[in-house]
């Protein structure tokens, strides 16, 4: 066999750059999967490891106060393992010039083994010397450059008050750093986690011997749901505001569907890969054993048998598949790093124990030699089953019958020679033609729903920011406000027009499904807020009912005209025993798109009255003269004693933007992937047709055609087929980023399928590039063709 | 008759072209002795290969006999007839068939390695020639060489019979020549059963037997007592 495999190495060689294009669809496609699951993999194992060692806890329970002795009676209950009272709370802070969120909170004076324990990264755990010593978040600590014994001086109940910076920590309760679901991507300049002494916090709080949270870890095998019901009754009278299980905390939920999405995205992007290196494969194997015919007749005649032929062109499908395993694992667990050290700059999860798995290789390389595998022996079954001195003869020449567009007189005289051989052969050959057509159409729905991707993530950002999202401030105050107090705002310099809005979080309820999102409340023909249907257009908000978002209207299976319950989550308004009576029927109005966050929205004056109030607000929307007045007008909010919060778009979308570059290279990934696979197919399919027609081109070029007549007729059946192909392949990746889209939304964010015009002729130009310079480099194999020898020989 | 090294029984072959069956062969009879130079002779589509084909295990009859050694080979299973060419036959084509991606040696291994009972390579290579151009490959070969190559590979095997099939046809006179003298060579020097498939009756002369075939019958056959030997016949 060892000459076989003489012959193998020769021939591979000979055919180099068809195998190379080989390989290098498979490397992609192998890189994509050992990549996608090594990522995964590490991501997995860390996060679970993570929430173990620090004690995620199952059951989140906030209300308004309660002596510490509750933390006894949920310990009590048989389902609970362990259980964490803490005090938390929201405070504003001026750091480096610029607005944040501090959310406090408590941690045992002296170190133990509480429920969402903190990592300590940096410095110590709290002393027994100054009670005002605190510990920062790995973010929000690298943000602004902190280091042990910096201060804090976070606004509290309206004094300053100094926090003493002794360490830097990381917890598993903020893996995504997001402050409430309103936000898109965590911004760690604005919005850190603080841990304070127990014992400060309460005293700073005025919660001497309270607690507003607790933690709960539940023992294995409870039902949450159930528990979770069973402690919302024990405590409501301590004025409960929500519990939240685990898979609903923000942090965990935005994770484990990134995860989710991970998941599916390296169990299918891979195989898409695979799939079409497997058609490339079959498609050369098979013209390669059709070219071949009579050397395998040759060693039918020498006496091989049929299982040693069978092994012999087994093993081109083998000896790549191999390869371009190996290959494509070893840059796959390089890809997995980057793709996980950039997945990480969202969670700042523990790397430390990250792994390159090897052993990823080995499911990698037994899906890529199945696939090369099926390929070569599907190619070899059918020239093993005729008759050996049927494989000796070239294969007879078929049956011309007419194809109808040759019956068309009138439209058939007008083509010239070379053209009725192009249409000829692309009439007669129709499984040659779509063969070569699956590559490129595969390619075309990648490449688009690549660049779809692109389009969409940018499309919402635009739609989101500047469509929806009209002002360049939001302001929050720390109580309702009444109607007349906005002109205070109004007189602000620079300020053309303000908008009150009412919002607050509502928990709506249709049967058995609810579910707790933030309520918007807008005034009348908004300027500076617009709310809009899928289409992008415009929704004026009814005076009475509310809207509520499409995922929303899926979540509760709700559809314009049904009644939901709606019950405000409001301090105070809220802490009544008897849920049903706090809770109004609501008919929804209409469906709305909304692609961040989760909301419905409603008129100001019936936000209010949801609420037993008046007509009130607690934000206000601004629009600015010049966005560069910005500093100034936020210096004048801030000295307002009302206000509690400062928003500025800019800022929002700066940060988005830089989030986003992740994503951004995600699909440039991808993108460049398409685009090579696109090249690699065309390559090969000319490579294969230029060979096949060698010996009609050579007699053409006897018959005396110039090089140029003769690359237009094998370039221009290229390109009628690249263009039937093209069009074959926008269809399929319309549907493919559909379900990509799909696939990637999260319950904070949902993609919108946008393909732009520009998209389509992008794909359009860049797979008839492709073409135009898989023919250009194989132009000098025409060129090359010797008369003499190509006729001469039999085949 | 039971020396005879292949018998032909009635041999008919027929191929359904639409729906109309074909004769190619159209009951065949002849023997094949030890040690003999047959050549067939034929005007082209007489069904000439065919019958070399069947011959050499490479096709099957519809009907007859083909009795090798005892053994109708018509009744043969695949796995048989690969064996039985292996073992017995030694092809030789027009286009010399030879693999472009194995040098000349390689192309005669190639015969030799599956063979059980192979003959000296070196000695073959010496014999037919070509012991300076074992390392090149088919393409950088001549017409000549290639036909040389390729008779190599099959007598390496040691085979019954070398069954040759135009081994001429697309060589010029004076190579072509050289070819015959070559097999005829191999007839008598290894005792080897050759049968040479050609439509060029000038041919006939130096063959022991001359079996003439038109329209997928036997014609006539001639027993020739004296054959010319090759380099005293002109065409």
């Amino acid at each position: 066999m060892e000459l076989l495999f003489r012959k193998l190495w020769r021939d591979i060689r000979e055919a180099k750059g068809q195998f190379a294009s080989i390989l290098l669809v498979l490397v992609i496609g192998v890189m994509f999967y050992t990549g996608l699951n090594s990522a995964l993999r590490n991501l997995d194992y860390a996060s679970r490891k993570y929430f173990t060692s620090y004690r995620l806890a199952d059951l989140w329970v906030s209300f308004q106060k309660a002596p510490e002795n509750v933390v006894s009676r949920i310990q009590a209950f048989a389902e609970v393992k362990q259980v964490t009272g803490r005090v938390v709370q929201d405070v504003q802070i001026t750091i480096d010039g610029q607005d944040a969120v501090l959310r406090l909170i408590s941690l045992p004076d002296r170190r133990d083994t509480g429920v969402n324990d903190v990592m300590l990264q940096a410095g110590r755990y709290f002393s027994s010397d100054e009670s005002n010593q605190c510990l920062v978040d790995e973010a929000f600590f690298k943000a602004h450059g902190l280091k042990p014994g910096d201060r804090l001086q976070p606004l509290i109940s309206g004094n300053l008050i100094k926090l003493k910076v002794i360490g830097m920590v990381k917890s598993p309760e903020y893996l995504y750093q997001l402050r409430d679901s309103n936000d898109m991507v965590p911004d760690a300049k604005r919005f850190g986690i603080v841990y304070l002494k127990k014992s400060f916090a309460q005293a700073i709080f005025g919660f001497n011997g309270s607690i507003n949270d607790a933690s709960i870890l539940l023992n294995p095998g409870v039902d949450s749901l159930e528990f979770q019901a069973k402690i919302e009754k024990t405590l409501q009278r301590y004025g409960l505001i929500e519990t939240t299980l685990k898979k609903d905390q923000l942090s965990y939920n935005t994770f484990s569907g990134d995860l989710e999405q991970l998941t599916s995205l390296s169990g299918f992007f891979p195989i898409l890969f695979l799939i079409v290196a497997a058609t490339i494969i079959y498609i050369t194997m098979n013209r390669l054993i059709e070219n071949q015919r009579i050397q395998i007749g040759t060693l039918k005649a020498l006496g091989y048998t049929n299982f040693q032929i069978t092994s012999h062109y087994l093993s081109y499908a083998l000896v790549i598949g191999l390869i371009g395993s190996l290959i494509g694992s070893l840059f796959g667990i390089y890809l997995g790093r980057l793709l996980m050290v950039m997945y990480n700059t969202m969670y700042q999860l523990p790397l430390e124990q990250m792994k390159s798995h090897f052993d990823l290789i080995i499911p990698a390389s037994i899906l890529a030699l199945f696939f090369c595998g099926l390929a070569g022996y599907n190619s070899c079954k059918n020239e093993l089953r005729i008759v050996p001195a049927e494989s000796m003869r070239p294969k007879a020449p078929k049956i011309v019958v007419k194809t109808w567009i040759e019956k068309i007189d009138w439209l058939w005289q007008r083509f010239n020679f070379s053209w009725k051989i192009i249409l000829r052969n692309l009439f007669r050959y129709k499984k040659r033609a779509m063969l070569t057509s699956i590559g490129i159409i595969f390619s075309t729905a990648l490449l688009l729903a690549a660049l779809g991707m692109n389009t969409s993530m940018v499309y919402l950002i635009t739609q989101q920011y500047t469509n929806v999202q009209k002002y360049d401030l939001k302001v929050g105050f720390n109580k309702l406000l009444a109607l007349t107090d906005i002109n205070y705002i109004q007189t602000l310099p620079h300020v053309t027009r303000v908008e009150p809005v009412l919002g607050y979080g509502v928990e709506l309820t249709n049967g058995w499904r609810s579910k707790k999102v933030g309520l918007t409340g807008l005034t009348s023909h908004s300027q500076l807020y617009q709310v809009m249907d899928s289409q992008g257009l415009p929704v004026a908000v009814p005076e009475r009912g509310i809207l509520i978002s499409e995922r929303l209207s899926q979540t509760l299976g709700a559809i314009p005209g049904d009644f939901l319950q709606v019950r405000p989550l409001w301090p105070g308004k809220n802490d009544d025993r008897d849920r049903d009576r706090d809770s109004k029927n609501i008919r929804v109005r209409g469906v709305v798109a909304q692609y961040i966050g989760e909301s419905a929205y409603a008129k100001l004056n019936f936000c209010g009255a949801i609420l037993q109030e008046g007509p009130a607000f607690n934000q206000v929307l601004l629009k600015l003269d010049h966005p560069q007045n910005q500093a100034k007008v936020i210096v004048k909010l801030k000295a307002m004693p009302v206000v509690a919060s400062v928003q500025s778009k800019i800022d929002t979308v700066a940060n988005i933007e830089k989030a986003m570059e992740n994503a951004v290279f995600s699909i440039g990934i991808m993108i460049a992937a398409s685009a090579l696979l696109a090249f690699a197919v065309v390559y090969n399919i000319t490579t294969i047709n230029i060979f096949e027609r060698r010996r009609e081109l050579a007699t053409l070029k006897v018959v005396g055609f110039t090089n140029s007549e003769m690359r237009q007729l094998v370039f221009n059946e290229n390109m009628i087929i690249t263009a039937l192909a093209i069009g074959c392949g926008l269809f399929l990746g319309r549907y493919l980023l559909d379900f990509l889209l799909q696939d990637a939304a999260t319950d904070n964010m949902n993609f919108p399928t946008i393909l732009t015009p520009d998209s389509y002729i992008l794909a359009v130009i860049l797979v008839f590039t492709f073409t135009i310079a898989a023919n250009l480099i194989l132009m000098k194999k025409i060129h090359r063709i010797n008369m003499v020898e190509a006729l001469k020989s039999s085949e | 008759m039971n020396n005879s090294l292949i018998r032909l029984n009635n041999v008919g072959k027929e191929y359904l072209v639409g729906e109309v069956p074909i004769k190619a062969v159209d009951g065949i009879s002849f023997n094949v002795e030890p040690g003999e130079l047959i050549v067939v002779l034929g005007p082209s589509g007489a069904g000439k290969s065919t019958v070399l084909n069947i011959i050499g295990g490479m096709d099957r009859p519809t009907s007859g006999e083909i009795w090798v050694e005892d053994q109708n080979i018509a009744n043969f299973s695949d796995r048989e007839l690969t064996l039985y060419r292996r073992k017995k036959i030694g092809f030789v084509f027009q286009f010399y068939n030879l693999m472009p991606n194995l040098t000349a040696l390689e192309n005669v291994e190639l015969a030799a390695q599956i063979s059980d009972d192979p003959l000296n390579i070196q000695e073959i290579m010496e014999a037919v020639e070509l012991e300076h151009r074992l390392h090149n490959f088919p393409a950088q070969l001549s017409g000549g060489e290639q036909q040389r190559v390729a008779i190599a590979r099959a007598v390496a095997k040691n085979p019954l019979l070398l069954l040759c099939d135009e081994p001429t046809g697309a060589l010029d006179y004076q190579t072509g020549k050289s070819i015959l003298i070559l097999l005829s060579k191999v007839n008598r020097e290894l005792r080897k059963s050759v049968m040479i498939i050609t439509h060029n009756s000038a041919l006939a002369m130096m063959a022991n037997r001359v079996i003439r075939i038109k329209n997928g019958r036997v014609e006539r056959i001639e027993v020739n007592e004296s054959p010319e030997s090759v380099e005293r016949i002109e065409w």
